[in-house]
């Protein structure tokens, strides 16, 4: 009987030591995946992660091919210079509740945002020590800069961020999502135009100063603050946007590209001027569902320029080489190839995938205005737009010259950044509609009220996000 | 010397009568009454007195009693008579008329038919009883023995008769009897209510071990349930047991296809036709929307899911069957091969019908709740032959062939093709020139030159069907001695497919090994183990059913390239059609080698404790190669040419585990308490590896096709999951003087894949039952066997899910030439178990010395928190994530009735027959889902709960058909005007060719989409009942069993009638296009005109009412009959036993679905999907020979 009992204890203590075991198994993480909690666990892992945020800033889809198309193409087709070339878009017509090309930058801007604060919140968990240098707050100087680059998005398409006194902004998120904290109510314009500068002035006081051009740096983060100063507008805004471009002009390794055409049809991320760009995957440029392909020779998608495009460049050498052939099938009327970013008759390459969010040209070009709006001197802000014109190669100044006063000037800045910036990231549309609604009206008949320069936020948030609060004015969706 | 005699027979009677412990007060009288008699012969006989022997004597008597006559005799002669009084009470009245006897001869004569002996000593004539004339007398001797019942338990209570006499004896509480003094030539028959009654010949032996086999079907049969067994009288669950032997030699070649109609609430579904293929099999309805809906296997013990292996690969091809049918949209490119092969390959197919010994199907939380939060969907538990204790080796052989035939579509001919297609043309032209609208280009070609269409005339299925052929030789052997046994197997199966192209091999085998090692320890190991190997379409049927039948095969000695005819861009074959012939050189092969393996201890550590321990392992290995020749059109995700074929190739390894340690307490308090205790912990891990790797470019497509060939190589990907569940268990059964019945079961499943908060899951049960029949009221009611209701309650989960689904997870990819991780998963640390309560009450009866028996119940089942992917708000930088959202009921009725109509030496017929009705309804879905309609009023096309063809819809039954609503044909004009105004379609100028004779499909008629097609609930796939029913025969050496099955009252969505019910390509059609059209001359017909051109599915691209049709059903599902050779053939033959069979499977069907077969499944995993015959593989009808020997 003892001996049995001296079994059963034993029994119990191997069972005991096995089940406690199986306890800690079932805890363990998962062993072939990256979970919240260990994806950042050291400098390298942190650098990966991050890594993962400008994936999602280069747009990489399912087809690993980096897809800019909602970033090229909303700015165009809602300044009329570029359409659909198989029958328009409604984006063309400025008809926001139909619009295909500026909803998809909703979910791409949060998934960024998303992957910015995963880094960010993993990256806090660990002390500075672990990281080389200051290379902690670098990292978190470039997410924060991501998320602001992808808030900046939401505030400009889907916020009514020409009003500083409205309740209608951003949702900014700030941590990674959760089931929980999906339900969030969306901050104000002043709010979110605050939390962007204040992410930008970080990544400014920390971001690395050099850096690949597919990743950001102290200047990117520079430029970006200009174009959220530029539409907020408010006091001190222009004339901090033109200490910023002095900063950049003068301080940044950055310089105009001696021939524009160069960096579109040569050089891509290798040109001087450029400061952020996408780099494409490798071998991208062989796939069939990319851009450069659907700009020529038209392939899944076919996207062109139209007759607005081409009469800006009438007299200009840039027609010569961004507006191509008549499409040759089913064409949409008045519609040519835009072959910005591809040759006319070439079969696409890494550089005509490569994709371009700032360049210094834009620099120029943001102090002219900032100048101009700011009451500044015409004559500062006509060399800034002639530097850049001579660049493209243009050498007839007249129309420059001629504009005398702040608001013909004004206009002049519009259409060199319709000539110089279409199809980039959107740039066309915001100086547009920095302009009087009277003055939109008349670049643009399609615009009849000021609801049209946002647009309505996307069902699937206001249906699952209960606490959002109210859709933009205007819109009853 | 009388009186010895008598004593001697009257203590033998009484030694006899002595053994027999049951005595009645009558018994007692006669032996002392007997004893009297004995005391009085004694003394009669001491008296020695004498009597004259020489007077003669006459006496008369007519219906006189004999105490009458007696006194006359003693009148007449002056004797006395002496005699017991009770002697004469079985005395008859004499009749006789006797002159002058002596008195010798007038007693004799007088007492000729009386039970009486005279003996006359002087004066005294002295009456005794004639004696009974014993048997004859021979050597009789004590026998003795030990009753086991088939599990190898001694069993009490069974009767040992002496066959011909009186003599028995019962089995005591260890199973022992004695017997004495039996003749050593007689017979001992051994009977016991539940078991099949065993006569012996004793031939001298006086040592006897008998093992009893129960009957079928009866309520006394022993049970499988979770960790042990009990007698079915005893349960206080619902389980059926299916009948073994039949389910034996049918040409069904895996065990999920033989339950069909086998069992009362088990719907069984075959998917397709394809070799090996799976079955739809559910328990009580489906419970999960995102997991399987399979019961949970135990095979030996060993725990087995049911999954689809299949690894998504890049070479595909579209099905234009799905193309045209609308389907899931979203995925609609990976249907073909991807769906074809889920159905093509079968987790259970390893194993060997042959091999399986039994298949408990456990149904109610009673019975499943031991096993937690596996067992929503049921448990089926499977034990596999073994060998037996004293048993010399016997080796058992048998094969079996057969043909399979291919149930197919039924296509056009060249000439009804032509023919349809002319009057196409020229109601086309005819229209149009009335309308005043341009010529249809293809009409009037076509009209100007019939050849256009093709000038040959070839069958296509013909030319891609075969007659199937399948061969199966299995081999066992069995034995033992006194203290191991083994079985020992090995199968072989080959099946090739009624499709050019497919089929399915086989090896399976196993070896069992039961050890005793003392008397208190038994070791047993269990190794099963297979390899198959499947060959599955690559399409080549949903081709061929759209090919049409005027293009010929081959052109200049290689397959036609497709599309070989087409007038213009629009018209011409539906997207996906390629040659069927260019199809079959592509490759799609499966391998898999599996292997269950268990060591199972038992340790019994005081006599009423038992300790088990069982380890054991689930391990499968399993290969992909698809290769898509390139002259064949891949549809893959990618945007690859198709320059060079795309070939793939996948593994995937998976391996289970599970320590298992349970205690046993069984005891037997007295004879009113019995009480069995179990309680239990068990550790499973699951490991799952997978990769893929595909390239493009070959240099050819039969040789150079292995990877390494390929110009191209794409993104190979790689999977690893690991899970773990830790349980802890317990059952205690309590019965009250074996008539009231308490179960009560608890179960905690911890598992890795719920989050820390969540992680574990209670699923506690009871159960109660009440044996009617031993209660007093009953108990005299001699026909009643069993009677008992039951009733229980109880939990149980599911987790057939993926793994790491409530983290938030990164999935590694690179960007810039450098790693990357992105969150690619939104976590739910908040998600729980999928839960069911199950409510259940049932009645079992068996009647009539088992003449009949069955059992009745009804249930009621209630999952809730279901997990469904559920939309985030997009801000959060995902559009769904998984939750709890949805509650699901079953509520059903099922009956099942057996019963021997006739039970007779030479023949019987028995009948057994099912039924069942289960209603599946979605009681909740959470708020974020909307019902149907209105989500098509913000979004036609939106799919948050519409999966291709089918919706779930709070409220509404689950398996709705969804799709377009057909409204009859445009008859009139106003009809014409009407339908204009209402289509926006129209109103846009979509529909040009609109008029008389055109279809209508409902539109909506407010809302944002106002005037768009509206898509609603057109069908619902759900049976109001089914069922099976069995019948068998046997004559002499003749069995016959023939299965029907049976479903009523469901729908299908039948896709090839999509594709004939217009004239929108130059597809083939099936034969439906000939049902009568509307036409001038025939403007009663319901279905369209013939029209060439898509407007007959304008709109309402995709399935429509039109194409849902009823699929109630009754087959002949198998018939078998077998002929088992009688004795003195086996002796010359020097076999043991031997038998030959022919059977046939899908034999006819009663039924009014247009398709060929209204038993098929388009995904059979699924709850929400499935309910389609989408023609990707035809079914076939069946037909084998076989044999089986054993020595």
């Amino acid at each position: 009987m003892a001996k049995k009992k001296l079994y059963l204890l034993l029994l119990s203590v191997v069972s005991v030591s096995i089940l406690s075991s199986c306890n800690k198994q079932l805890n363990e993480p998962p062993a072939d995946a990256s979970t919240n909690l260990t994806a950042v666990s050291d400098e390298r892992s942190a650098q990966i992660v991050l890594n993962g945020v400008y994936y999602r800033f280069a747009n990489v889809n399912s087809n690993n091919v980096t897809d800019w198309t909602y970033h090229e193409l909303s700015g165009g087709m809602l300044t009329g210079m570029l359409g659909y070339g198989a029958g328009a878009a409604v984006d063309e017509d400025n008809n926001n509740v139909g619009s295909s090309y500026v909803p998809p930058l909703w979910t791409d801007a949060y998934q960024m945002i998303n992957a910015a604060n995963g880094l960010i919140s993993g990256v806090n968990k660990l002390p500075a020590t672990a990281f080389t240098g200051s290379r902690k707050n670098q990292m978190l100087a470039e997410a924060q800069f991501l998320r602001a680059y992808a808030d900046f998005k939401i505030l400009m398409f889907f916020s009514e961020w020409n009003d500083l006194n409205s309740k209608n902004g951003v949702v900014l998120r700030t941590q990674l999502a959760t089931i929980d904290n999906g339900q969030q109510a969306r901050s104000t314009v002043a709010e979110s135009y605050n939390a962007i500068l204040s992410d930008l002035d970080f990544a400014i006081k920390n971001g690395p100063t050099t850096n690949p051009n597919y990743y950001m740096n102290r200047w990117a983060a520079m430029v970006l603050k200009m174009r959220v100063l530029m539409c907020r507008a408010q006091t001190g805004d222009y004339a901090q946007v033109r200490s910023l471009a002095d900063s950049v002009m003068q301080n940044s390794p950055y310089t105009l590209e001696p021939n524009l055409k160069d960096i579109f049809y040569t050089k891509g991320l290798s040109s001087n001027e450029v400061i952020l760009g996408t780099k494409p995957q490798a071998g991208q440029e062989n796939s069939y569902y990319i851009l450069s392909r659907a700009y020529y020779p038209g392939a899944s998608a076919i996207f062109c320029c139209k007759q607005a495009f081409k009469d800006l460049l009438a007299n200009d050498p840039r027609r010569s080489w961004m507006v191509g052939d008549t499409l040759q099938f089913n064409p949409t009327p008045n519609t040519n190839y835009f072959t910005k970013f591809i040759p006319n008759g070439t079969s696409p390459t890494q550089v005509s995938e490569t994709c371009y969010a700032m360049r210094l040209t834009e620099v120029y070009l943001l102090k002219a205005e900032a100048i101009l709006r700011s009451g500044g001197n015409i004559a500062d802000a006509k060399t800034l737009i002639k530097t850049v014109m001579s660049k493209a190669g243009v050498t007839d100044f007249s129309a420059v010259n001629n504009a005398n006063d702040t608001n013909s000037l004004l206009l002049q800045n519009y259409y060199e950044v319709l000539r110089n910036l279409t199809g980039e990231d959107g740039l066309e549309w915001m100086t547009l509609m920095r302009f009087p609604l009277s003055t939109i009206r008349q670049l643009r008949s399609t615009i009849t009220s000021k609801v049209q320069l946002y647009f309505p936020v996307p069902l699937s948030e206001l249906n699952y996000n209960k606490l959002f609060g109210s859709q933009n004015t205007g819109y009853s969706l | 010397m009388i009186f010895l005699e008598l004593l001697c027979f009257n203590l033998k009677k009484g030694s006899g009568n002595y053994l027999a412990p049951i005595r009645g007060n009558g018994h007692l009288k006669r032996i002392i009454m007997r004893t009297n008699l004995i005391i009085l012969v004694i003394f009669a006989a001491c008296m020695q007195v004498s009597a004259s022997s020489y007077a003669q004597y006459s006496i008369k008597a007519v219906n006189k009693p004999l105490t009458a006559v007696l006194q006359d005799i003693e009148h007449k002669t002056g004797m006395v008579f002496m005699y017991n009084t009770a002697l004469l009470a079985n005395s008859k009245p004499i009749t006789a008329e006797i002159k002058n006897a002596p008195l010798n001869d007038l007693l004799t004569k007088i007492l000729e038919n009386e039970p009486l002996n005279f003996k006359i000593i002087d004066k005294t004539i002295v009456l005794s009883a004639k004696p009974v004339i014993p048997p004859v007398k021979q050597a009789a001797i004590e026998i003795s023995g030990n009753v086991y019942d088939e599990t190898g338990k001694p069993m009490p209570g069974v009767t040992i008769r002496v066959v011909g006499t009186a003599f028995n004896s019962i089995s005591d509480n260890l199973g022992h009897f004695v017997l004495h003094d039996v003749d050593e030539n007689a017979t001992l028959e051994f009977t016991f209510i539940g078991y099949a009654p065993l006569q012996l010949k004793v031939k001298g032996h006086t040592s006897f071990n008998v093992t009893l086999s129960p009957t079928q079907r009866a309520l006394s049969e022993v049970v499988l349930v979770g960790y042990g067994t009990t007698k079915r009288k005893d349960l206080t669950g619902a389980v059926s047991s299916v009948n073994v032997p039949s389910i034996n030699n049918t040409p069904l070649v895996t065990i999920d296809q033989a339950l069909a109609g086998k069992a009362a609430g088990v719907q069984v579904t075959t998917a397709d036709g394809s070799p090996g293929g799976v079955a739809r099999i559910r328990v009580r309805g489906g419970t999960s929307l995102l997991g399987g809906n399979d019961p949970l296997y135990i095979i030996d013990g060993v725990q087995m899911t049911v999954s689809d292996p299949y690894v998504t690969a890049a070479a595909d091809v579209a099905s234009p069957t799905e193309f045209q049918g609308g389907g899931d949209r979203s995925t609609y490119g990976l249907n073909t091969v991807a769906s074809t092969y889920s159905r093509g390959l079968n987790t259970l197919a390893g194993l060997n019908i042959n091999d399986i010994e039994s298949i408990d199907i456990l149904k109610d939380a009673s019975a499943t709740a031991i096993y937690g939060s596996k067992a929503a969907n049921g448990v089926v538990i499977i034990t596999t032959k073994k060998g037996k204790k004293n048993q010399k080796p016997t080796l058992e052989a048998g094969y079996y062939t057969g043909f399979s035939n291919a149930i197919t579509e039924k296509l056009l001919n060249a000439a009804q093709y032509k023919q349809v297609y002319l009057e196409g043309a020229a109601n086309t032209k005819d229209f149009l020139q009335q309308a005043g609208l341009p010529a249809n280009a293809a009409a009037t070609a076509i009209l100007a030159d019939p050849t256009l269409l093709g000038t040959a005339n070839t069958d296509w299925l013909k030319l891609i069907t075969r007659v199937g052929r399948t061969q199966n030789a299995d081999v066992n052997i069995r034995g033992g001695g006194a203290s191991s046994a083994f079985y020992t197997s090995l199968a072989y199966t080959q099946q090739t497919g009624t499709l050019l192209g497919t089929d399915f091999q086989r090896i399976s085998g196993k070896v069992n090994l039961n050890n005793e090692i003392t008397s208190k320890l038994k070791l047993n190991t269990n190794i099963g183990y297979s390899f198959t190997k499947n060959n599955i379409t690559n399409g080549i049927y949903s081709s061929a059913l759209y090919m049409p039948p005027t293009i010929a095969p081959y052109t200049n000695g290689k397959p036609t390239v497709v599309p070989p005819i087409s007038f213009g861009n629009t018209f011409t074959l539906p997207g996906g059609v390629q040659n069927p012939l260019a199809l079959l050189q592509g490759q799609n092969k499966a391998n898999t080698a599996a292997l269950l393996g268990s060591l199972n201890l038992e340790y019994d550590i005081f006599k009423d404790l038992t300790f088990r321990s069982i380890a054991s392992v689930n391990y499968s290995n399993y290969h992909q190669l698809n290769y898509t020749p390139s002259t064949v059109q891949a549809y893959y995700n990618s945007s690859l040419g198709t320059t060079g074929g795309v070939g793939s190739q996948g593994q995937t390894e998976q391996t289970d585990a599970f320590i298992e340690n349970t205690l046993t307490y069984d005891k037997k308090f007295d004879t009113n308490n019995h009480l069995t205790f179990l309680v239990g912990t068990s550790w499973g891990e699951s490991n799952y590896k997978s990769f893929s790797a595909s390239g493009e470019g070959y240099p050819d497509d039969y040789f150079l096709t292995g990877l390494s060939s390929a110009a191209t190589y794409l993104k190979p990907t790689s999977s690893r999951y690991k899970s773990g569940l830790l349980s802890f268990y317990l059952r205690a059964n309590y019965t009250f003087k074996d008539k009231y019945l308490l179960t009560i079961t608890g179960r905690s499943d911890k598992s890795s894949k719920f989050p820390i908060a969540n992680r574990t899951g209670y699923f506690p049960s009871f159960g109660v039952g009440w044996k009617l029949n031993e209660e007093s009221f009953l108990k005299n009611v001699s026909w009643i066997d069993e009677l008992k209701i039951r009733a229980s309650a109880g939990y149980t989960g599911t987790q057939n899910i993926g793994n790491n689904l409530f983290y938030t997870l990164y999935t590694p990819s690179s960007y810039a030439a450098t790693n990357a991780l992105i969150p690619s998963q939104l976590g739910n640390d908040r998600l729980k178990w999928e839960s069911t309560l199950q409510k259940d009450l049932g009645i079992d009866f068996s009647f009539f010395n088992s003449r009949l028996n069955g059992s009745i119940g009804y249930y009621s089942k209630q999952t809730s928190g279901i997990l469904l992917t559920a939309p985030q708000p997009t801000s959060t930088g995902f559009s769904a994530a998984l939750k709890n959202v949805a509650d699901i009921s079953n509520k059903g009725l099922e009956i099942a009735i057996g019963g021997d109509i006739i039970r007779k030496q030479q023949f019987s017929w028995n009948i057994n027959l099912n039924i069942s009705g289960n209603r599946s309804k979605v009681s909740r879905i959470e708020g974020t889902f909307q019902d149907p309609s209105s989500v098509a009023n913000t979004d036609p096309d939106l799919q948050s709960l519409i999966v291709g063809n089918t919706v779930l819809q709070p409220g509404k039954p689950v398996g709705e058909i969804y799709g377009y609503i057909y409204k009859g044909v445009i008859k009139t004009q106003a009809q014409l005007d009407q339908y204009k105004s209402q289509s926006f379609y129209a109103q846009l100028g979509f529909l040009p060719d609109l008029g008389i004779g055109s279809p209508m499909y409902e539109t909506f008629k407010s809302g944002n989409f106002q005037g768009f097609f509206k898509r609603d609930v057109i069908g619902n796939a759900q049976p109001k009942f089914y069922g099976g029913l069995t019948n068998t025969f046997n004559y002499k050496q003749f069995s016959l069993t023939a299965l029907f099955t049976y479903s009523y009252g469901g729908q299908l969505l039948y896709l090839p009638s999509v594709n004939s019910f217009g004239l929108g390509s130059l597809g083939n059609k099936n034969t439906q296009i000939l049902l009568p059209s509307y036409s001038a001359s025939n403007p009663n017909a319901d279905r369209p005109k013939l029209y060439l051109d898509a407007t007959n599915v304008d709109g309402a691209y995709g399935a429509t009412s039109a194409n849902v049709y009823s699929a109630s059903y009754i087959k002949l599902k198998s018939l078998s009959m077998s002929y088992k050779l009688p004795d003195y053939l086996l002796k010359k033959l020097g076999v043991k036993t031997a038998m030959i069979y022919v059977s046939g499977s899908n034999l006819f069907a009663i039924t009014k679905y247009p398709g060929p077969d209204p038993e098929v499944s388009s995904d059979p995993y699924s709850l929400i999907n499935g309910y389609t015959d989408n023609a990707t593989y035809p079914t076939m009808r069946q037909y084998t020979l076989g044999a089986r020997f054993s020595f």
